[in-house]
């Protein structure tokens, strides 16, 4: 273990205290199935299928957030692994495998690539590795086109069909249930995995590789591990994704979507765990609406982004926290904001900022 | 082409396929170093560069339309000065900003800028593909050493070599060159001398928006100009900066030729391979030198490797 227990420090400074994210597993879980469950009965077919794609797009970005968040690497071409994911279950569509199979299929394949490739991208570090793992997907973009198997850009169709369970996956409740479910599952494995000692590890790394180095700590092997993890889950909604579409194309493998599940985790912010999941829901059901309202979609996402950068980088998860700094909130809550005392947290919606209670 | 196996053949063909490779890569020079050029000084990688090309292309798609070339040469540089004024609004109203952020959220900037650059791209000109008209001067093909060649390409070439003797003379021997390079070792230091570096940095980027805009206008002709056109330079031209060592444009020089003529080559010889070459050509080049051709030193990370 990486952090000091708060026994052995004499006076924590807010820097100094260990920076552990809140993870509320026990009030989450509840409302988290709740809400699947009500969803398709208030839901229209047409935003039922918006919901499912922003489900997806939040186990994509909290297992992108892996990279950023978790252990501070850069990648733009997560894109792979969606496209991946989705190619593993497509040409897995005639094999009779139950659907579910499929999709950790292509969650293992993703892996695979995901391993094989940051094993040798991995020497290089910072912006050189991002524009690896750029061109990295942009090869396999290329390849849909070169080998014949992939079908270049008809892509393939007829992914939503099989069955779970006895239900039809092609309708569309019971997709919704069945991506929900699995979404539900991967994150709570991630969960777990954030607050495992990996978790623990990879934030050391992230915060100063040389001194994780110095402590004993495998740097490359656990960012190798990282960048595996995070393959095999955006894999997962890769495959899922398939199944949502029912059709899938090379542009599955687009640095677009590599830039959006980008755009999607710095708007919710990286530092908390779900702050991710906020910023995917946030991006999908903007993009929903920019798409019914605007000729040119790209320039509004692009603004919204570039303002979130340039006045929010903590997302919008931190904006409690800012809003506590500010002179109205310091006024509002009584304390001033530099010497806060580490008990005063209890209690407080606080986020990614408290100490958590195990 | 098919496949050749006699040496005659051979032979005849290096000297097209020299041609042809170098054309092909002097655009890519040109976008790589003034990408290299604005990470070595203001270390932001700047994704936008892409879209300057494009608007570039879409510039000239849009006002080359008599053929003479005096048109030609004029609406060049207009595409180069548009973009080098869209290139000063990224760099006053972001990039300033977020210098002290590191260059990972400047990188994230310029994702966001290029979103919105292409977003305004397709608000002036639609999302139509076009196509721009060769000059009727440097229309068809020449023999040359027995072989014949595109004339556009040995324009190309041409207006490649130039924008490279100028970059070099630029950056060695003039005042402004040595402060950028300055700026780029050591920023306090170069402050410290009396160095105006906020002035260095957005003259890095005019510099560098103007050449990808000019770029972009002199490779309209020889492509299909769609939105997606930034897309398909920039990551070749990303590949590039790696390969050359990021910040270096003599790097970038002879990362483009060298990427470019293979692929050339391979394009003639085993067309099965062409368009993987390139990326074949990084990795290796990566897996022997991670920090590129002409790269610095290694970073401090990579001590705890």
């Amino acid at each position: 273990m990486t952090t000091t227990t708060p026994s052995t420090r004499t006076v924590p400074t807010p820097l100094e205290r260990p920076r552990r994210p809140v993870i509320p597993t026990v009030q989450v879980v509840p409302l988290f199935i709740v809400f699947a469950a009500v969803t398709p009965f208030f839901a229209s077919t047409s935003s039922l299928f918006v919901w499912t794609t922003a489900a997806i797009w939040v186990l994509f970005a909290l297992a992108t957030n892996v990279l950023f968040g978790w252990s501070g690497m850069l990648s733009f071409g997560q894109a792979a692994y969606i496209g991946v994911g989705g190619y593993t279950v497509a040409l897995l569509q005639d094999s009779g495998l139950p659907p579910i199979l499929m999709v950790v299929c292509g969650g293992v394949c993703a892996a695979a690539f995901a391993a094989a490739f940051s094993t040798v991208a991995l020497r290089t570090s910072g912006v050189e590795f991002a524009v690896l793992t750029l061109v990295f997907s942009q090869v396999l973009w290329l390849l849909t086109f070169r080998v014949k198997a992939l079908r270049g850009d008809d892509g393939f169709g007829g992914l939503s069909e099989g069955t779970i369970f006895g239900a039809e996956l092609a309708d569309d409740s019971n997709r919704f249930f069945y991506i929900v479910a699995m979404v539900g599952v991967c994150v709570f494995i991630l969960l777990r995995l954030r607050q495992s000692t990996l978790g623990a590890s990879l934030a050391a790394v992230r915060d100063d590789p040389l001194r994780a180095a110095a402590v004993g700590l495998p740097v490359r092997r656990l960012e190798i591990l990282a960048f595996t993890i995070a393959g095999a889950f955006t894999g997962i909604a890769g495959g899922l994704l398939a199944q949502h579409q029912g059709t899938i194309s090379p542009r599955l493998f687009s640095w677009l979507i590599s830039g959006e599940v980008i755009v999607a985790c710095l708007i919710g912010g990286m530092a908390w765990f779900w702050g991710p999941a906020i910023g995917a829901l946030v991006f999908i059901f903007a993009n929903d609406l920019l798409f019914g309202t605007t000729s040119s979609p790209t320039f509004y996402i692009g603004l919204v982004f570039l303002i979130v950068v340039i006045t929010l980088p903590g997302g919008l998860s931190s904006l409690p926290k800012v809003f506590r700094n500010s002179r109205v909130g310091r006024q509002l809550t009584g304390r001033n904001a530099g010497s806060r005392p580490s008990g005063a947290t209890v209690g407080q919606p606080t986020v990614g900022q408290g100490e958590e209670q195990p | 082409m098919t496949p050749i196996d006699n040496t005659g053949d051979l032979v005849d063909d290096i000297f097209p396929i020299l041609v042809t490779g170098t054309a092909q890569g002097v655009p890519l020079f040109v976008i790589a170093s003034g990408l290299t050029l604005i990470y070595g000084v203001m270390h932001v990688l700047n994704f936008a560069h892409g879209a300057y090309f494009m608007i570039g292309a879409f510039v000239f798609a849009g006002r080359f339309t008599n053929d003479s070339f005096l048109q030609y040469l004029l609406v060049v540089l207009l595409a180069g000065v548009i973009v080098a004024v869209v290139g000063v609004l990224c760099e006053v109203l972001v990039f300033r900003r977020l210098y002290g952020a590191g260059s990972q959220v400047s990188l994230l900037a310029a994702f966001a800028l290029s979103l919105m650059l292409e977003g305004a791209t397709r608000m002036v000109w639609g999302g139509i593909p076009r196509t721009a008209y060769y000059p009727d001067t440097f229309r068809g093909a020449t023999e040359l050493f027995g072989a014949r060649v595109s004339i556009y390409d040995l324009v190309l070439i041409t207006v490649g070599l130039a924008i490279a003797v100028g970059l070099f003379v630029l950056i060695r021997l003039t005042t402004f060159g040595r402060q950028m390079r300055a700026v780029a070792q050591d920023r306090t230091m170069a402050l410290a001398l009396g160095v105006r570096s906020k002035r260095i940095a957005t003259m890095v980027f005019v510099l560098g928006a103007f050449l990808a805009g000019a770029a972009g206008a002199l490779t309209a002709p020889t492509t299909s100009i769609d939105l997606g056109l930034g897309g398909s330079y920039i990551i070749p031209a990303f590949a590039v900066i790696i390969v050359g060592g990021v910040g270096s444009v003599e790097g970038a020089l002879i990362a483009s030729l060298v990427l470019n003529i293979s692929e050339s080559a391979l394009f003639t010889y085993a067309p099965v391979l062409s368009g993987f070459s390139f990326y074949l050509i990084v990795a290796v080049i990566l897996m022997v030198r991670p920090q590129g051709l002409f790269g610095g030193h290694a970073r401090t990370a990579g001590l705890a490797r």
